[in-house]
């Protein structure tokens, strides 16, 4: 089916890549269907892309950018609605006019089921940021 | 900031309408009754930060910017127009919930763990 998104125009995409967010992304209560959209050359970036709202997109970074040890424990109810199948992180992130400047929520993680399709953004107990820098404490930026 | 020491059935009162009373206490968790009247909105604060935050995320950012975090997320520098798909079950798949062990291409910046 043809989608219009927010920063690419409109895009053709598979049913079966449609992810359904069984939980919400927070104040963002009534939409709960996206679709992701990556490039091959990137995979470190995922454009997810409401299919309720054309212009509602979030930005995700693949938390091994901000930490190569990120897999943390989702809330026991949250993780019982993904279902079977493996979690996938992925944190939202804040673009900031310097890029530089750039944060992701590393507390409230997208987790995603790619075997049911089904998505929650969960807010985990374990002690991490909400603002993480993205970029700044690279050593090769 | 005001603190004070309260035991397990005690409570506080904040103005004349609010009680907050420690109901429990469990290792390092503590449970907290609140009585307040309706319209006080009682949030965690991790929610309410998470709910600024993904509005913040949500408003959209030039696409000159973009070029700049690609290039700066992966050496090999902005690629071309994403296209539509499910990465989850394309030909990378990062973040994989299972413990990422060390590896010397494992840490940030390194590469994505290979596809099942």
């Amino acid at each position: 089916m043809t989608i219009q998104t927010r920063d690419f125009g409109r895009m053709e995409i598979q049913e079966e890549d449609v992810i359904t967010f069984v939980s919400p992304i927070y104040g963002f209560e009534g939409f709960t269907r996206f679709v992701c959209l990556f490039d091959e050359n990137n995979t470190h970036m995922v454009w997810l892309q409401s299919l309720d709202d054309s212009g509602l997109c979030f930005i995700l970074a693949d938390p091994a950018v901000v930490d190569g040890k990120y897999h943390p424990h989702i809330p026991k109810d949250l993780d019982q609605l993904l279902g079977e199948g493996e979690r996938l992180f992925w944190l939202i992130m804040v673009v900031a006019p310097d890029f530089r400047d750039s944060t992701v929520n590393m507390k409230s993680p997208v987790v995603i089921n790619p075997a049911s399709c089904r998505a929650v953004q969960a807010i985990l107990e374990e002690d991490y940021p909400i603002r993480k820098p993205l970029v700044r404490e690279r050593g090769d930026v | 900031m005001l603190i004070l020491s309260r035991k397990v059935g005690e409570s506080l009162l904040i103005g004349d309408q609010i009680e907050v009373k420690v109901t429990e206490i469990s290792g390092d968790r503590i449970r907290i009754g609140i009585t307040a009247p309706k319209e006080y909105k009682i949030m965690r604060k991790e929610l309410c930060q998470t709910m600024e935050s993904n509005v913040a995320a949500s408003s959209a950012p030039p696409r000159a910017d973009l070029q700049g975090l690609w290039a700066a997320l992966q050496a090999g520098g902005p690629g071309g127009a994403p296209k539509a798909g499910n990465p989850l079950r394309g030909g990378s798949s990062p973040a994989k919930a299972e413990p990422q062990t060390e590896t010397e291409d494992g840490g940030p910046g390194g590469k994505p763990p290979e596809a099942p």
